[in-house]
């Protein structure tokens, strides 16, 4: 079933130009950070506790990878792998598309037409997972230019499988991850996946602790070691600690929404609460972080007034 | 000068030994001492028979034909010292491991995500090529991707600042020879004294290995060859670990034999693995995990494949307030006692740790603000 490709020398000279390219995530803060943006191959996670904004960024990155790439793009479509409860965030999407095509009108971009781009599909188990890498996803990315495949999300895909067989699930992780790593680099397609943390009480230098600011406690992504080890890139999404944020008669409508504030125009003196990326992992850049926000035109950079004022 | 050995020292099957024996055949020169017609009648054996004894008894009577290739331990030495090792450029792991990573071995990196090992790897497929006149090696680097980690506009990063550190090396030791040395050197040519191979599967990576002797023969420069990761693809796909194990050692084996062969440097990056056993030596103590058990990180691929390597180095990091402190432990080697030093990855690549001064120190303690008085060795 497998077959071996043909081996191939590169000189790192050569690979140098073909490898250089980024895809900005549209908040240049946080491609600041990540040296440009995200690698346009390989596995990036990024993982956060729920109404982080892991979603929010992954569907803007769906769009971002339309852009051409003097825009910070990767001229393709985007995939869409739901693993998450309920239904696939579309609603969401199309908000946001709508955000997104109202900034760039003037290069032409229409909502319909961006959202034509999408894929979606719903995968319910790891070894699902794991057929559509083999079978279907190559099929997709063979007839139209698809560049990101986002997974919402690997820890989803493993809430049906036992702890106490944790060699097992190791092994499904690596030959996961393999998967896509062999796809990313025949199809020129990257891959994004989101992950939840869990808290983590104990030693917090254990390994896979992605830690936040906030000692004795650590967020760490779930799945623990063997998937730490899978991914290229990981970036950890927090919500900042005793932040203020919009005003009390906000606060409802706010936990009613989660995170969802898209649809929100920002209200004249209300402000919006501020975020953080971490770099915890990567082959090419330091461990820093930025702030930034969510609002009505997606994930931005946190304006100095803000951040003052935050 | 004709030696003679006993028949049992000949390489020839078992029962033909027997035969010679049972009919009063002792050594070779007794075989020597008729012709292998004569041979086959006396013993009973087929004449090819007879003539391969024949054979294997004239090679093995010739002086130290039984221990061809064979040096002493001052030839050895020499040679040894003819080798220049690796370097770091961290210097304290450099003196650990007595100057560097050493060729016609096999040195296994392991240590956490995040812990430094690619950036390591990057960092010593840059420092390979260093001049034979500028201390190094004077060599090429070929570097085996299995994770896709390899990021060539991050090595470029690191081979302009090795280029500003050599030129600022030679300008001090002012001579003319080390100035030109170091005005050859440039960020591309280093780049391109990196050959970079993309591995998908367990099945590429052993065939890339059988290939390399043909790859060397046409890149007859490369010193060192690094492998990232060797755990990656063998921990998927093997449903009999017996299995896996036979063909990870012989893998090994045949990286070990390049190694020697060739007089390079074989670099290992192994995965580490979480277990919940007794906290053997070699393993850093993980706390207790949520059963209660006690669980130990401990390098990947099992015990078996602890005996490959001949120097082990494990990465480890550790937050210190505000700080990544990370260190290198050098768990296995012949040369040194077990031992650990502080190093850090900065935009320039791998380096020596700063110093903490006792202010910084307690600056941390008080959580104050501590970036003036860093201190760099």
């Amino acid at each position: 079933m497998e077959q071996p490709g043909e081996l191939r020398f590169d000189r790192a000279s050569d690979l140098l130009e073909r490898h250089r390219t980024r895809l900005r995530t549209g908040c240049a803060r946080m491609d600041e950070v990540l040296g440009g943006g995200l690698l346009d191959r390989g596995i990036t996670e990024i993982a956060g506790e729920a109404s982080a904004g892991k979603t929010q960024l992954a569907l803007q990155l769906i769009f971002q990878v339309q852009l051409p790439r003097s825009e910070g793009g990767l001229q393709g479509g985007a995939l869409f792998l739901h693993a998450e409860g309920g239904e696939a965030p579309v609603k969401r999407l199309r908000q946001i598309g709508s955000a997104f095509a109202r900034r760039w009108s003037s290069a032409g971009a229409t909502v319909d037409r961006l959202c034509d781009n999408v894929f979606i599909d719903r995968i319910e188990t790891a070894d699902l997972l794991m057929n559509a890498l083999r079978y279907r996803v190559p099929t997709l990315l063979a007839t139209r230019a698809v560049r990101l495949v986002v997974i919402d999300s690997i820890a989803a895909l493993f809430r049906t499988h036992l702890d106490d067989d944790l060699p097992r699930r190791s092994e499904l992780l690596h030959a996961i991850a393999a998967e896509m790593q062999a796809l990313s680099d025949r199809m020129h397609v990257a891959f994004v996946v989101l992950n939840q943390i869990t808290d983590s009480v104990d030693t917090p230098d254990t390994p896979d602790a992605a830690c936040t600011a906030v000692p004795a406690v650590s967020k760490r992504a779930a799945l623990g070691l063997a998937w730490s080890h899978c991914v290229n890139t990981r970036l950890l999404l927090s919500r900042a600690q005793a932040r203020p944020f919009a005003p009390p008669r906000l606060q409802p409508q706010l936990a009613q929404l989660g995170g969802a504030l898209a649809e929100q125009q920002p209200r004249p003196g209300a402000r919006v609460e501020l975020r953080t990326m971490r770099v915890v992992l990567s082959p090419c850049v330091e461990q820093r972080s930025c702030e930034y926000v969510i609002d009505a035109d997606g994930v931005r950079d946190a304006t100095d007034d803000e951040t003052a004022h935050g | 000068m004709a030696v003679s050995f006993p028949v049992a020292a000949l390489v020839v099957p078992q029962e033909v030994k027997a035969k010679l024996l049972a009919h009063d055949y002792q050594s070779s020169a007794d075989v020597l001492a008729v012709t292998p017609v004569q041979l086959s009648r006396d013993c009973a054996m087929s004449t090819s028979d007879a003539q391969r004894v024949s054979a294997a008894s004239a090679s093995a009577s010739q002086p130290h034909a039984l221990l061809a290739g064979a040096k002493t331990a001052l030839e050895l030495l020499d040679e040894e010292r003819a080798e220049h090792p690796i370097v770091t450029f961290c210097k304290e792991l450099d003196d650990v491991l007595g100057g560097g990573i050493r060729c016609k071995q096999i040195t296994e990196l392991c240590g956490e995500p995040g812990a430094g090992k690619t950036q390591m790897a990057m960092q010593l497929a840059l420092d390979v090529q260093i001049p034979v006149e500028l201390g190094g090696v004077g060599g090429q680097a070929l570097y085996v991707d299995t994770e896709g980690s390899f990021v060539p506009d991050r090595v470029e990063q690191m081979a302009r600042a090795l280029c500003t550190h050599l030129r600022a090396a030679a300008a001090h030791s002012g001579s003319a020879a080390d100035l030109a040395a170091a005005q050859r050197v440039s960020a591309s040519g280093l780049l391109d004294g990196i050959h970079v191979c993309r591995v998908h599967s367990h099945r590429e990576q052993v065939a890339l290995v059988r290939m390399l002797p043909a790859f060397l023969a046409a890149h007859p420069l490369v010193r060192l060859v690094v492998v990232d990761s060797i755990a990656f693809h063998f921990r998927h796909g093997f449903d009999d670990y017996g299995a896996r194990t036979r063909l990870l050692l012989s893998h090994a084996l045949a990286l070990l034999r390049v190694a020697v062969r060739h007089a390079l440097a074989v670099l290992l990056v192994n995965q580490v693995t979480t277990k919940l056993a007794q906290p053997a030596p070699g393993s850093t103590a993980a706390g207790a995990d949520a059963d209660g058990g006690a669980s130990v990180i401990a390098p990947a691929l099992g015990e078996t494949w602890a005996h490959v390597a001949n120097t082990r180095i494990q990465l480890l990091k550790a937050r210190v307030g505000a700080e990544l402190e990370r260190s290198a432990l050098v768990d296995k080697s012949a040369t040194t006692p077990r031992v650990s030093v502080a190093f850090q990855v900065t935009a320039d690549g791998v380096r020596s740790a700063r110093r903490r001064t006792a202010k910084r120190v307690l600056d941390e303690l008080n959580g104050g603000a501590h970036g003036e008085q860093r201190v760099w060795q």
